[in-house]
């Protein structure tokens, strides 16, 4: 299951790549930029790494 | 043995501004990374932050210097490589260099001196400002120098009045086609410069096992700074690739590796070409079925339309243009992949303990001097033949300098600089193989403003000083 | 309002300012290869380390003022000045990177400590070169540079060359003086001894070849010939002052003559080059560039120079008095 969840988090990777460098247009660029930096801001707040094992 | 003055002006050229270029990307990185620092330092009053802090300080001092050094041959290199250009161009960009200087190299250098040295001479909070006002100067900086540079890449503001360049409107001149797109790319390369080299450092102490709370702190600050900023950069990178399209199509018909009118549909998108400019085709290709259209017209058939679209006497050199170009688009992937993994190993909280990813982010440690670099060429290789696009063609603006003394010269600087980076080098790896040093328990800046109106007080030899040395 | 002659103004302005600051940067740097003492010798590089990047940034300055202001002169000037344009370039360098690469190291301190002198060395002799071949003359044909590179190894230049050599020491000399412990302010003292009477011989040597072997000066002579007059006279009381009062008055007094001494020969040098910025062929005018560009440095200057010396002051002061025996270290 873990490995699923590596795959799935891949494929949103590469799908956001895509949107962000403009394949479906300047908008959805935007938009997705935004989604992207909001969604990475949301992981560093809800899993801080100093607390992560070693 | 017949030189050409143009050849070797123009290579050296190249490579005094190549080595140039990795200097200021640091520092313009790095100085906005250590204002950051301090602030969190102020903020939090961690002692962690200080040392952090004091780490990157030494390894920024010197690229710093190098940087400016190497920046004053560029200001008198227009003149003594290329004399014409400088005669035509100067009313243009030498007024943009002077509020260059005027605003932005006398703010850093004015306040370095305070940051570097005055930590124990005033207090954290002028320090503090000391710091950011050499992070805004490196800021304004690279705005003005971009703007020059996009100014030769589009060219806008002016007429030619009696055969001499005569600026109509500073406004065009400045925020000219291309620069509202240039100067964020590059900044934003600067930041990511930064990120990956802190990273990079930290994550190696992490497979070491030493430095533990250094190298935690500063892996996670420099892939969370990392991961915003390279998605910013591949959504400013395609704004750039769609201005330069539309106002330097020679250029980005080069990067693409296109030769035919409109190539064929759905077009691939090439990562290995064995270009022939003398036939004007591709002696051997390789790419990825479809992105080419997906990338390139974003769309499933598009056609691109390639270098035969530009007359022969007017087209780069495709082979250098395209493989800089896609050196930085491949590093560009691998750091929005690097960033993507972060944030997944941070959701399983295995950011630290994932060994072969920070492998991966040492060997990432140089990937934003290189994408940086390769950018650059693809920026100045593609506007040949032109040194300022449409107006004047770099054959054109040589120097009346004997050959002799241009190849004597390069020789000289290639010299000079060996020693100047081997120097860096060398002592960059000291610094990181001695590491980050202790913080000290009473962690404060020790200077203050009353201090600094009695500095007798700080000779007093019962001080402990270190020299910033081994 | 004469735009280029005050863009000219402003190019002598920051040059001044260069020559000046830099130049005891540069005379404490060519001290150091005459400073046997290691403790002594990081106590000189102490004292200037934390001012010399704002110094050094005013020849930046005017060399971009010229490319703005007076594009034709620069693309004259750079071809003309090749080969000690980049060997000063080269040698600055060398003195910029060493700076911060002698803290780095103990064990190999005193091989960059030899490559900030020679290129403190190197730089201000090439600088010396550039003004004795400007005085010399620049060959102009077409409004393009016409002559030789090698036309600066030629007497006036290299005779320059060592006269500024001997003009920067007695400013690093002094600088020492007003910033330095006994044992350095000893040393800037028999330094200035030798420094400032052979500076001054020199530079009356120079003055009076260049006299025989350019024309141009021979008819600045004869049309401002009281103001000159009246600078040598000035100079050689400066330097005699200087000379005859090495130990004794106030730690500020060499630094200060010696500064007397470069506003005295830079005021001098002015008188005889002006109109010309390409000596002897191009004027001021001649090879300006538009009004517009003028206009745009000339009001980028007048907002900011104020700011960047208000600055700078400040950061001269938060460095002020002695130099702290055991540098800036933590």
């Amino acid at each position: 299951m873990r490995r699923l969840g590596g795959v799935a988090a891949a494929l949103v990777g590469v799908l956001f790549f895509f949107i962000i460098v403009g394949v479906f247009g300047v908008r959805f660029a935007i938009a997705g930029l935004v989604v992207f930096i909001l969604g990475a801001v949301v992981v560093y707040r809800a899993f801080p790494a100093e607390g992560a094992e070693l | 043995m017949r030189l050409d003055p143009s050849i070797l002006a123009r290579i050296q050229f190249a490579f005094t501004v190549s080595f140039h270029i990795i200097f200021p990307t640091m520092s313009i990185g790095l100085a906005s990374f250590l204002a950051v620092i301090e602030a969190l330092w102020l903020k939090t009053k961690d002692p962690l932050y200080l040392q952090i802090y004091k780490f990157w300080l030494s390894i920024f001092a010197m690229s710093f210097g190098i940087g400016v050094v190497t920046g004053i041959v560029l200001s008198f290199e227009f003149g003594l490589g290329f004399a014409p250009f400088a005669n035509m161009a100067g009313p243009a960009i030498g007024s943009l260099i002077a509020l260059e200087v005027l605003t932005a190299f006398f703010l850093e250098a004015g306040f370095l001196g305070i940051m570097l040295f005055g930590l124990h001479r005033v207090g954290p909070k002028l320090h503090f400002f000391a710091t950011c006002m050499v992070a805004v100067g490196t800021l304004i900086s690279a705005s003005w120098i971009l703007a020059a540079n996009s100014w030769m890449q589009t060219p806008a503001g002016v007429e030619i009045r009696d055969s001499h360049l005569t600026v109509v409107n500073w406004r065009d001149v400045i925020v000219n086609p291309s620069w509202p797109y240039r100067l964020p790319h590059m900044l934003t390369a600067a930041y990511l410069t930064a990120s990956f080299m802190v990273a990079g450092v930290g994550a190696w102490y992490l497979l070491r096992g030493k430095h533990q709370s250094f190298a935690r702190r500063t892996v996670s600050l420099g892939t969370a700074f990392a991961t915003v900023l390279i998605a910013g950069q591949v959504f400013i990178g395609d704004l750039v690739y769609g201005t330069m399209l539309k106002h330097q199509p020679s250029k980005m018909q080069a990067a693409e590796g296109f030769w035919e009118k409109q190539s064929q549909s759905p077009a691939p998108y090439y990562w290995f070409i064995i270009p022939d400019q003398t036939n004007q085709r591709n002696r051997f290709e390789a790419g990825i079925p479809y992105l080419g259209s997906i990338w390139l017209t974003h769309s499933l058939r598009g056609r691109v339309e390639g270098l035969r679209n530009t007359p022969r006497d007017r087209q780069p050199i495709m082979g250098v243009v395209f493989y800089a170009f896609r050196i930085m688009y491949g590093l560009a992937i691998l750091m929005f992949t690097m960033g993507v993994v972060s944030l997944w190993l941070r959701f399983r909280g295995r950011l630290f303990s994932s060994r072969w990813f920070l492998w991966m982010l040492v060997f990432m440690t140089p990937s934003g001097i290189i994408a940086t670099l390769a950018g650059w060429y693809v920026a100045e290789t593609g506007r040949q033949p032109w040194v300022i696009y449409g107006m004047l063609r770099t054959v054109d603006a040589i120097s009346p300098v004997p050959a002799q003394a241009l190849l004597s010269t390069l020789i000289a600087f290639v010299c000079v600089y060996a020693v100047f980076i081997s120097a860096f080098l060398i002592f960059t790896l000291h610094i990181i193989r001695r590491g980050p040093a202790a913080a000290p328990p009473h962690a404060d800046a020790s200077g203050s403003l009353k201090n600094a109106f009695r500095p007798h007080v700080l000779d007093n030899p019962a001080r402990v000083v270190n020299r910033r040395i081994a | 309002m004469d735009l280029p002659l005050l863009s000219a103004s402003f190019v002598a302005f920051a040059l001044t300012l260069y020559v000046i600051l830099d130049g005891f940067d540069l005379g404490v740097g060519i001290l150091l290869l005459f400073q046997p003492a290691k403790v002594s010798r990081d106590h000189m590089v102490d004292s200037i380390t934390p001012t010399w990047d704002g110094n050094e940034t005013w020849i930046i300055m005017a060399g971009v003022t010229l490319l703005a202001a007076f594009p034709i002169a620069y693309s004259i000037l750079l071809p003309a000045f090749y080969l000690p344009v980049i060997l000063m370039l080269l040698a600055l360098g060398f003195r910029g990177v060493s700076f911060e690469f002698r803290v780095q190291t103990t064990r190999h301190r005193r091989r960059w400590d030899v490559a900030f002198a020679v290129g403190s060395l190197v730089a201000a002799f090439m600088q010396g070169v550039i003004v004795g071949g400007l005085v010399q003359g620049v060959t102009v044909a077409n409004q393009r540079f016409a002559g030789g590179v090698l036309n600066i190894v030629r007497p006036l230049p290299i005779i320059s060359g060592v006269t500024l050599l001997f003009g920067y020491a007695v400013l690093g000399a002094g600088w020492l003086k007003l910033k330095s412990n006994p044992s350095v302010q000893h040393f800037a003292s028999r330094s200035l001894r030798v420094a400032a009477p052979v500076f001054g011989v020199l530079f009356g040597i120079g003055c009076i070849y260049a006299f025989n072997i350019q024309p141009g000066i021979r008819s600045q002579w004869a049309s401002h010939g009281t103001a000159l007059s009246c600078l040598v006279v000035l100079f050689a009381v400066v330097a005699g002052t200087l000379t005859a009062l090495t130990e004794r008055g106030r730690p500020a007094l060499p630094l200060f003559l010696g500064l007397c001494l470069f506003v005295v020969g830079i005021s001098g040098m002015v008188l005889i080059v002006f109109p010309y910025v390409v000596p002897f062929s191009l004027s001021l005018w001649d090879a300006a560039s538009s009004s517009t560009s003028q206009q745009f440095v000339l009001i980028g200057a007048a907002f900011v120079t104020p700011v960047v010396l208000a600055y700078s002051a400040f950061a001269y002061w938060i460095f002020r008095g002695r130099t702290p025996e055991k540098g800036w270290g933590e």
